[in-house]
């Protein structure tokens, strides 16, 4: 009953890409499911679109969510040095311009990272002190972003069932439909004339 | 709180006016909430139902018993919605790419949140936001995707509306075809 071909049609290409992202990897993605999912009818073909899209976007956010824990590091080392700059009785914001600059050349400069490496040391810190600060301050941001992950996650596993039961289910009719073609046409592919009458009860 | 008298006269009045009556003037009103169509359930122009018919005659395949027809025009009608959800996200974080602000109709939550939209003003030297994006395509992607995020996650609720929605129907046709309908 339903449509068992049908080549995906531009009809459902809603293309998912940015203008900083590749067309041609894109493809990729979609070549790579096209080949291991091999959809045959029309519902299957919505779903393996759904997937590609949705997997790109996995991609996407999961980039954006090591990128912006980067991003958030000159933050961090602004908030975290003038901490660790500050004497026993004095006052951190007194030693926040040398935090900025410190931080700015942490990026490029060896000497200001072996600094702030110093810095760090001597509170028994390491540089993982900085990316903590620096996800504390994303915090909002990589807790909505997780939230956006598991909701495709979990869509795209729902679309991947519905095929994989598609499947099973296809595979069950047509057990069963081979099964009624062997029990009751092969045994008529013999010329009648050749049938042996049957025995007398 | 109004005197028996003033909601006498508020009912009198709302008689005189009960709203639009042509049938030119209720299909603009029926619109009058209407904010970006993410939400509606019926086709929005004629081009947007052939499309519709178009793909739910393809998803429906030979079919023609009339509940499975229904069922691939919602089906097909779901898929359309997920489709424009996914090019208003796509829209809403090339936005922030292009402009770098991206003016939010949420209340500021944080106190940077609140710092970076009052910075210029208060004259505390802070750089505009759109002077600050990233020059790496990876990073400025990151940094967009940040500053769209509270729309994104709204949009996510709207896809998976229409996510849900064309599960729904689809399940319903492949059942439908299991039962050789």
């Amino acid at each position: 009953m339903i449509a068992r071909c049908w080549p995906p049609s531009e009809l459902l290409r809603s293309s998912p890409l940015l203008s900083t992202e590749a067309a041609d990897r894109y493809q990729q993605v979609r070549d790579a499911f096209a080949k291991d999912i091999k959809p045959s009818t029309t519902i299957e073909h919505i779903y393996v679109e759904d997937i590609c899209v949705m997997s790109w976007e996995i991609f996407r956010l999961r980039r954006c969510r090591t990128a912006i824990v980067a991003l958030g590091f000159r933050e961090a080392l602004e908030a975290l040095l003038p901490e660790l700059l500050r004497r026993p009785g004095g006052y951190a914001h007194q030693h926040q311009e040398e935090a900025k600059k410190l931080a700015y050349l942490w990026f490029s400069d060896p000497k200001a990272r072996g600094r702030v490496e110093e810095l760090l040391e001597q509170f028994h810190l390491g540089a993982a002190a900085i990316e903590a600060e620096a996800i504390r301050n994303s915090v909002v941001e990589l807790e909505q972003l997780d939230k956006m992950l598991a909701s495709l996650e979990s869509r795209r596993m729902r679309a991947l069932r519905f095929i994989a039961e598609c499947r099973a289910d296809l595979a069950d009719r047509l057990s069963a439909g081979s099964d009624r073609i062997i029990d009751g046409q092969v045994l008529a592919v013999e010329h009648p004339k050749n049938r042996k009458p049957p025995a007398a009860a | 709180m109004a005197s028996e008298r003033q909601k006498h006269a508020n009912r009198s009045n709302a008689q005189k006016s009960s709203g639009p009556r042509s049938s030119a003037g209720r299909k603009r009103a029926s619109r009058n909430s209407y904010r970006h169509g993410l939400a509606a359930f019926f086709p929005l122009t004629a081009e947007h139902a052939r499309r519709v018919e178009k793909l739910a005659r393809k998803i429906a395949g030979n079919a023609t018993d009339p509940m499975v027809l229904e069922h691939a025009r919602a089906a097909a009608h779901a898929e359309f919605d997920l489709a424009e959800v996914r090019r208003v996200k796509v829209a809403t974080i090339e936005k922030a790419l292009a402009f770098g602000k991206f003016p939010s109709t949420v209340a500021l939550q944080s106190i940077g949140e609140v710092a970076r939209a009052l910075g210029p003003l208060a004259g505390l030297n802070m750089p505009p936001a759109e002077a600050t994006l990233a020059l790496r395509p990876a990073d400025r992607t990151a940094e967009a995707v940040r500053r769209a995020l509270p729309e994104l996650v709204r949009l996510d609720r709207y896809e998976c509306r229409a996510a849900a929605r064309r599960a729904q129907y689809l399940r319903a046709i492949a059942e439908m075809d299991k039962q050789g309908l």
